[in-house]
């Protein structure tokens, strides 16, 4: 199956590895995998801050761009809510409804459309070691997204997964507020070391690599030996 | 609290201060991690609590909409009972009135149970200006008000203090037994508001329902302070929002459940008492005289917008501030409102003004744990994208903000000069990396306590384009 | 007029019609909702369809009622005769020396403590406030009990007024166990039924004594209200 990829604008100028693991894991499951090379953003960080009219025209860009796809794989809950679950508002009353629609149910984070659409629940991926899950806000609440990520961590050879307490609250990231509000932002994040550390885990795991950069910047700021991990990475380990 | 600044500055202020102390907030956190376990153990209960959230959801739209002709449904019956109905349009009409009531009974101490509608109006500092003795019931009100605070909470209000501070309140204040024994607490206070309540002229209280079919308002509590309030002093004044209305009676069998699952776990609470007008002639108790006075106070206002007047039918549990990371963390003096927490951030903007009060709504990171808990499932983190949505349409984010939106929506649209601005970002990068972590990097606010990767050597892009 | 004036506003505002967007989260679930009645019915029919389950028959609202009251901490005793139940009050004014008792004119209340040798109260009639106050107890009929709530359900009419079942720092409600409803909506049915629509003007659903957890979360019982409630139910 062709499977076109969208790669976040922050994933791809900081975090392309991410985007390349995703490519591996495709592949390796027999997927031809496309890149439309004129995309840029789906538009949220305006659309979070309340700038509707400025949003759309970013999102006007991402149709246009992924108006030929046939599943569009994304490495991130929040940015496939906002193409799923938001754009549909954006669009509510304008000519191009339908379409936008129609789309949308074309777009899948990344486990849910290897679990759901795909039908994968191994990927014959190998770590060692003690895991646990961050659920994503968006993806977690907007989407519904919770065991796709967790069948496929446990079917990972050598992976243990442990839960978090308060394993569904937020990590404090939220796009904006992170920088409007660093120090509710960043109690947050102290809440959820203090979580993780409990459970002895080595690794974080997430499918959003938004929370991954406010997780593992504080993580790594407070010099936690837990390495924070997308887990396209974690499925990419042979 | 500071007062003086403006709500801005007083939350980020506050926010600093109390985002700092990391013994009231894991002190905070412990508490509300005792009050879900007990919740989710009686939703377990339930043969379905997602059917009945949407049942109960139901009923407060079905309210909500036809709101007129319940409201005058429920003034004709009280009325047809005995009881005034006094129609307030704000604060001042709603204080005016009720000190009337006072004045004309040649009231001397009022005692009061629960309700933040009062707090709304703040009544409690005009009745104490005009020399009566006002006494809050309810234990935890009655503890804030010995502090001369706010509610902390709108259903626990002194959830904040720790035993060993309301000891030293207690000996202070009531020349009480040196004993941090909340049982022990707790029987101090009843001691002294037992005397109150039989000494009391007027009881004031709230309404958590007002049942339109047959005239009644209903109130929730578990201390039985509100049924003290309600069958002692010889004159009974309710203060209710407009927005607490409920169709029918059977109603209430769905609303209170709900009410005490979603409020403090219980599977209902101690004492749910619905009144409906003054003593009649066939009772051998209760008041002479029930005044309901309904307050407006702009919830009009937020009647009138299709998408948010959703938010009316919140039955004030506080289920949503219980999982609010930003209320676990910044407590609830810090919002400066009223009602704190989600839905305090929702309605606020609409009660006084989008302007001072839209902080609030940025203050989120729109996690939709308050939407996801919320009994009648009102659609909280998307209003307060509304709320910034109709900020930003009105330029209230500054010119700043905008000139930014704008520039992202620019490069966005154009994939030559996204990819430019990304190359001139790691140009930038390299750059400025004499001021970086200092309080000049453009990225400070983050890296003040967060790590950041540098711009990746290779894009996504130039990974797939290489590839080719 | 403020009302017309309030009422207009209201009218005004809900000129425009509610966002479907909006309306729709109420509806939208990963639960199926049952087809529920309009008016009345379909809340009652909720409160049956998805509120926890007591089963249909005495026998399981029974157990149901017994198993709340433990953790509400209600003294529930079911005895089977009037006479036992006269014994079981005459019992508890032993155990806590009660000396003073307020009562109200109900038959089965009566008839249970006429042998009582205390002083007793009777709020049926006006009454002095600072002496029910002074009373070691009050002892009340009620309108029904009600299986899925442990709630016993009184209004002035069955509980002698308003403040007999909350001043005393004991309340004991004595029932009959053919006054057992499932549930809330039932046991507003039975008051709708008894009074039509001269309604009381309090009506109270009781669920365990007073308590709080306002300091520090801990539970103390008896914050304003009773410190003890007992709930004898005659089962003949």
């Amino acid at each position: 199956m062709k499977i076109s990829l969208f790669i976040p604008c922050y994933v791809d100028q900081l975090s392309p590895h991410i985007g390349i693991a995703m490519v591996n894991v495709l592949e390796r499951l027999g997927h031809q995998v496309d890149y439309p090379e004129g995309q840029t953003c789906c538009g949220q960080p305006a659309f979070n801050s309340g700038y509707f009219p400025e949003a759309k025209k970013v999102a006007d860009h991402f149709l246009d761009t992924f108006a030929d796809a046939d599943l569009v794989a994304v490495p991130s809950g929040s940015c496939t809510a906002m193409i799923r679950k938001f754009y549909p508002e954006l669009y509510q009353d304008s000519p191009q409804s339908a379409e936008v629609s129609e789309l949308s149910g074309r777009v899948f984070e990344f486990t849910e459309l290897l679990v759901n659409q795909l039908g994968v629940t191994d990927v014959g991926a190998k770590l060692e070691g003690t895991a646990t899950y961050h659920d994503g806000c968006h993806g977690l609440r907007e989407l519904g997204i919770k065991d796709a990520p967790r069948r496929l961590l446990e079917n990972v050879e050598g992976l243990s997964l442990v839960e978090m307490d308060e394993g569904q609250s937020c990590c404090g990231f939220g796009g904006t507020f992170a920088i409007k509000f660093p120090q509710i932002s960043t109690a947050m994040t102290q809440v959820k070391l203090g979580s993780a550390t409990q459970t002895e885990a080595d690794y974080l795991i997430s499918g959003d690599p938004s929370c991954l950069m406010q997780i593992g910047g504080y993580f790594s700021r407070q010099k936690s030996p837990i390495q924070c991990l997308h887990i396209a990475e974690v499925l990419d380990q042979q | 609290m500071s007062q003086s600044t403006n709500p801005t500055t007083q939350f980020q202020t506050d926010a600093n201060r109390v985002t700092a102390d990391v013994d009231r907030r894991s002190f905070l956190r412990s508490s509300l991690r005792g009050y879900q376990k007990t919740r989710t153990a009686t939703q377990e209960r339930f043969l379905s609590y997602e059917s009945a959230r949407i049942a109960a959801g139901d009923a407060k739209w079905e309210a909500i909409e036809n709101l007129d002709v319940y409201l005058a449904q429920f003034a004709d019956k009280l009325e047809s009972r005995g009881a005034t109905v006094h129609w307030c349009s704000d604060s001042e009409e709603a204080r005016s009135a009720i000190l009337e009531i006072i004045k004309k009974h040649d009231a001397k101490s009022v005692i009061k149970s629960k309700c933040m509608t009062t707090e709304e109006i703040h009544l409690n500092e005009l009745l104490e200006k005009e020399g009566f003795e006002v006494v809050e019931s309810d234990l935890g009100e009655f503890i804030v008000q010995l502090r001369d605070e706010a509610p902390y909470h709108f259903v626990f209000p002194a959830m904040h203090l720790k035993k060993e501070e309301i000891n030293t309140l207690f000996q202070e204040k009531l020349k009480s037994i040196n004993t941090d024994d909340p049982e022990e607490l707790t029987m101090v206070a009843r001691e002294v508001l037992r005397q109150k309540y039989l000494s009391a002229d007027i009881g004031i209280s709230g309404a958590n329902f007002g049942v339109a079919e047959t005239g009644m308002i209903s109130i929730t509590e578990n201390e039985g302070n509100a049924r003290l309030t309600t069958a002692l002093p010889k004159v009974h004044i309710a203060l209710m929002g407009i927005e607490k209305i409920i169709p029918r009676l059977e109603d209430l069998a769905l609303m209170l459940p709900m009410l005490a699952t979603a409020g403090t776990g219980q599977h209902l609470t101690c004492y749910n008492s619905q009144l409906g007008g003054p003593r009649q002639d066939d009772e051998s108790d209760g008041p002479l005289e029930m005044h309901v006075v309904l307050l407006d106070n702009h919830r009009t206002r937020l009647l009138a917008d299709p998408e948010q007047r959703d938010a009316l039918r919140c039955i004030r549990c506080g289920a949503c501030l219980n999982v609010c990371p930003i209320f676990k963390n910044v407590g609830g003096h810090t919002y400066g409102t009223t009602y704190q927490g989600p839905i305090g951030s929702v309605i606020t903007p609409h009660l006084r003004g989008l302007k001072d009060w839209k902080h609030l709504s940025h203050s989120s990171s729109l996690c939709g744990a308050c939407s996801e808990t919320c009994p009648v499932k009102i659609d909280l983190h998307h209003h307060l994208l509304r709320n910034r949505r109709d900020a930003a349409g009105k330029g209230q984010g500054g010119l700043a903000e905008k000139v930014l939106m704008l520039g992202f929506t620019i490069v966005m649209r154009r994939p030559w000069l996204y990819r430019l601005t990304g190359r001139l970002g790691k140009i930038g990068h390299v750059l400025t990396k004499p001021i970086h972590g200092t309080r000049i990097d453009p990225f400070y606010a983050w890296k003040k306590t967060r790590d950041l990767d540098d711009p990746a050597k290779q894009s996504f892009k130039q990974y797939w384009k290489s590839r080719k | 007029m403020s009302r017309d004036a309030i009422l207009g506003r209201v009218r005004e505002a809900l000129s425009v019609e509610t966002d479907t967007h909006v309306r729709e989260v109420v509806k939208k679930s990963p639960h199926s909702l049952p087809v529920l009645a309009n008016g009345p019915d379909g809340r009652t029919q909720a409160v049956k369809e998805f509120l926890p389950s007591v089963g249909e028959s005495l026998e399981e609202h029974i157990a149901a009622f017994k198993v709340l009251s433990d953790k509400l901490q209600t003294e529930f005793i079911v005895v089977p005769s009037i006479d036992s139940a006269r014994q079981a009050i005459e019992q508890l004014r032993q155990k806590h020396e009660w000396e003073r008792v307020a009562v109200h004119n109900h038959d089965l209340v009566q008839t249970c403590v006429n042998q009582l040798s205390v002083e007793f109260l009777d709020t049926s009639v006006n009454y002095d406030a600072h002496a029910l106050e002074k009373c070691d107890v009050g002892i009340s009929g009620c309108d029904a009990l009600i299986a899925q709530t442990a709630s016993a359900l009184v209004t002035n009419h069955s509980a002698g007024g308003r403040a007999l079942s909350v001043l005393p720092p004991h309340h004991v409600v004595v029932a009959d166990a053919s006054q057992m409803v499932t549930t809330m909506a039932d046991g507003f049915a039975l008051i709708r039924e008894k009074h039509g629509d001269n309604w009381p003007s309090f009506i109270s659903f009781i669920t365990g004594p007073s308590r709080t957890a306002d300091i520090e979360r801990v539970l103390v019982l008896g914050a304003h209200g009773p410190k003890k409630l007992t709930i004898i139910m005659i089962s003949a």
